[in-house]
């Protein structure tokens, strides 16, 4: 007997059987379904993630306080990093507030940040119209402000805020100039289009203090970052007598940090979902044996006219691949359309890999054979005689 | 000539090597090409036992079996499957025809496992099932058919694989006189128009002496075994063909 006629026999014996086939296909269909869901989502989670940490400028550095024993950084320390460590272009230190802006009547709540001239090179953001703060504007406190793309929407609509005078705390500002729209995400890191940019002198007298939030350094081009971040480190060492006041990291180690965090991530999901597919499996062990109980008389008449062991192993495998390749197909379909749903109400981004998908094929393939195999031998080796005889 | 069948000393133990029941204790028995024989006996006496034996289903615990001249005690599993496949069809006293399948996929049924491509199957499963007078019925299904069309679809299943011996434990067990009757007129028939050998296992004398030879078996042995004296030789009631209202 060929596999053909294996096939067409499998497919008689569950389309005797509807309900049960169609319910021990759900368990594979749910298992697979989750595999892609989840690990769609997971791989849509840590590329997005890659991409904003990305954006944040290539060749970028960022100094902070740590958040335990960590010491507070100043304007002056920018200064230090851009003259003293070799191969660093800008070192320029942000101070981020959030903050209502106000503009004839209409308000906003957005992330102030104050910077000095060099952002738009350090986190590879242009200005889109008017300019950027000047060394001057820094230098004499002046009320100026730059938009983010959409703090500008935000605030203005249609019309054109060039020269207009908004309202930071109270405080007029005189609108510059609009940053071009960066696009990425908000989700991870701050979104860097939804902010108000002014000169981080302005930025302290307006909070009363003379710390700042963090510094974002720029490495030349064809220098070695780990160097720049080991050499920056080894400067507050000293100055704070403390390794760990500071904590100085490079982009590679963001993104290898990230990585590993949404890599385990998605294996976690990857194999919660796997589970329930391991689940699904034993479903269809279980039905199996059901089966092959009730069809022993069946498996007798077979043996009498004819069919040797491995025509009723056939049979009986086929039956439990057929069940979890095709559960297989859909599930990976119903996976598919379910990350696009998860990804459109949760607004999370989500990828579907082809290698995830072989993955989850090949291995519902695998449950199917592997929880098949047993019920079948079980039929395979019944006696001819006792079967005939079984009721 | 060799004959089609030929047993010589064979027994059958049932049970653990220490508690073995005999059920066989050394049948002597030769069945040549053509014949219709009868095996009787007591409830218990083995004659089931020796059915198996013969039908492939079963090995002697000692003794020599050849079927056509050939050994068949020492083969394996699959040889003995595809002997069963060739050489043998069973009718069985309970039918045993899958309640799913119509008649035509049931008679189908020897025929898959010797690869037949389906449009042969078709056509010799058809041809089977006008010969046992259920031309009628190919996509019926056994809970269709009245209880003697179901051991007519049985019979057409075991001739449609044009085998050199068709085996029936108590045959015509289950059914009324009559019915039983029309099923022996079917063997006598297949046996005379086909020359297909036909050993049937019966309690009824009857039935006995509706064929030529009988076996007479008790406690695992042959005790009688002869031709039918001439003149007793009863042919079965003419078969009338199946009521067309019958189960439906
Ligand atoms: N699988 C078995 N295990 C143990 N003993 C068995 C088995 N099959 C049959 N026997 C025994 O072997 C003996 C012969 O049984 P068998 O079925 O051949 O009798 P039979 O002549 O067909 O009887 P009946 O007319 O009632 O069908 C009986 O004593 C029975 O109990
Ligand atoms: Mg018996």
């Amino acid at each position: 007997m060929n596999l053909f006629e294996s096939f067409r026999l499998a497919f008689n014996g569950l389309r005797a059987n509807k309900m049960r086939s169609f319910l021990t296909m759900l368990g594979v269909i749910i298992g697979v379904g989750a595999v892609i869901a989840l690990v769609s989502v997971g791989t849509g989670a840590s590329q997005e993630v890659t991409t904003q940490v990305e954006a944040l400028g290539s060749n970028l550095v960022i100094v902070m306080p740590a958040s335990a024993r960590g010491r507070d950084l100043r304007v002056e320390d920018a200064a230090t990093i851009e003259e003293r460590v070799a191969g660093v272009a800008h070192a320029v230190p942000t101070l981020r507030e959030s903050a209502t802006v106000i503009w004839t009547g209409r308000s906003i709540d957005t992330d102030v940040v104050g910077t000095t001239e060099f952002l738009p090179e350090v986190q590879s953001h242009p200005v889109a119209q008017g300019r950027f703060l000047s060394g001057q504007d820094v230098l004499y406190r002046r009320f100026v402000a730059v938009l983010g793309a959409t703090a500008r929407n935000n605030l203005f609509g249609l019309r054109d805020p060039m020269g207009q005078e908004i309202y930071i705390s109270g405080y007029p500002f005189t609108v510059i100039g609009v940053m071009a729209e960066k696009g990425e995400g908000g989700l991870f890191t701050p979104d860097p289009d939804d902010r108000v940019l002014i000169p981080v002198t302005t930025a302290q007298r307006l909070l009363g203090t003379n710390k700042i939030g963090s510094i974002y350094v720029s490495v030349n081009q064809g220098a070695n970052a780990d160097l720049v971040t080991n050499h920056i480190q080894r400067i507050f060492e000293v100055r704070f007598g403390d390794a760990d006041a500071v904590q100085v990291f490079s982009q590679q180690q963001i993104l290898a940090a990230v990585g590993s965090v949404t890599g385990i991530l998605t294996m976690l999901l990857g194999a919660i979902a796997g589970i329930s597919l391991l689940v699904g499996g034993i479903g269809i062990m279980n039905i199996m044996l059901v089966s092959v109980t009730e069809r022993t008389r069946e498996i007798g008449v077979r043996k009498a006219v004819g069919a040797r062991s491995r025509d009723i192993l056939a049979q009986f495998l086929v039956e439990s691949v057929i069940i979890s390749l095709v559960g297989g197909a859909i599930g990976i379909a119903l996976g598919m359309l379910g990350s696009a749903a998860i990804s459109r109400l949760g607004n999370v981004p989500s990828v579907v890999s082809l290698s995830w998908v072989a993955i989850a094929f090949g291995f519902a393939a695998a449950v199917g054979v592997f929880f098949g195999i047993y019920p079948a031998m079980q039929a395979s080796r019944l006696d001819p005689i006792q079967a005939l005889r079984h009721d | 000539m060799k004959p089609l069948l030929e047993l010589t000393g064979v027994s059958k133990f049932y049970g653990e090597a220490g508690l073995a029941v005999p059920a066989l204790r050394g049948v002597d028995l030769r069945v040549g090409a053509g014949e219709l024989l009868s095996i009787m006996g007591p409830s218990g006496s083995g004659k089931s036992t020796l059915m198996n034996i013969i039908g492939c289903l079963d090995r002697p615990t000692t003794g020599t079996y050849l079927i056509e001249g050939r050994d068949v005690s020492t083969l394996s599993g699959d040889e003995l499957a595809a002997i069963r496949n060739r050489k043998v069809g069973f009718v069985f006293q309970t039918f045993n025809l899958l309640n799913r399948s119509t008649a035509q996929e049931n008679v189908e049924l020897p025929l898959i496992y010797r690869g037949l491509s389906l449009g042969q199957r078709r056509r010799q499963a058809r041809e089977a099932l006008e010969v046992v007078g259920m031309g009628h019925r190919l996509t019926h299904r056994p809970a269709q058919l009245s209880g003697g069309e179901q051991q007519r679809v049985a019979i057409a299943r075991a001739i449609a694989g044009d085998p050199s011996l068709i085996l029936a434990d108590e045959p015509t067990g289950n059914l009324d006189t009559r019915t039983g009757e029309e099923i022996m007129a079917i063997f006598q028939r297949v046996n005379a128009e086909l020359g297909v050998t036909v050993v049937q296992v019966t309690h009824d004398p009857h039935r006995g002496r509706q064929t030529r030879r009988i076996v007479l078996i008790r406690d695992g042995r042959i005790v009688e075994d002869g031709p039918l004296p001439d003149g007793e030789f009863l042919a079965a009631a003419p078969e009338p063909a199946p009521a067309g209202g019958g189960a439906q």
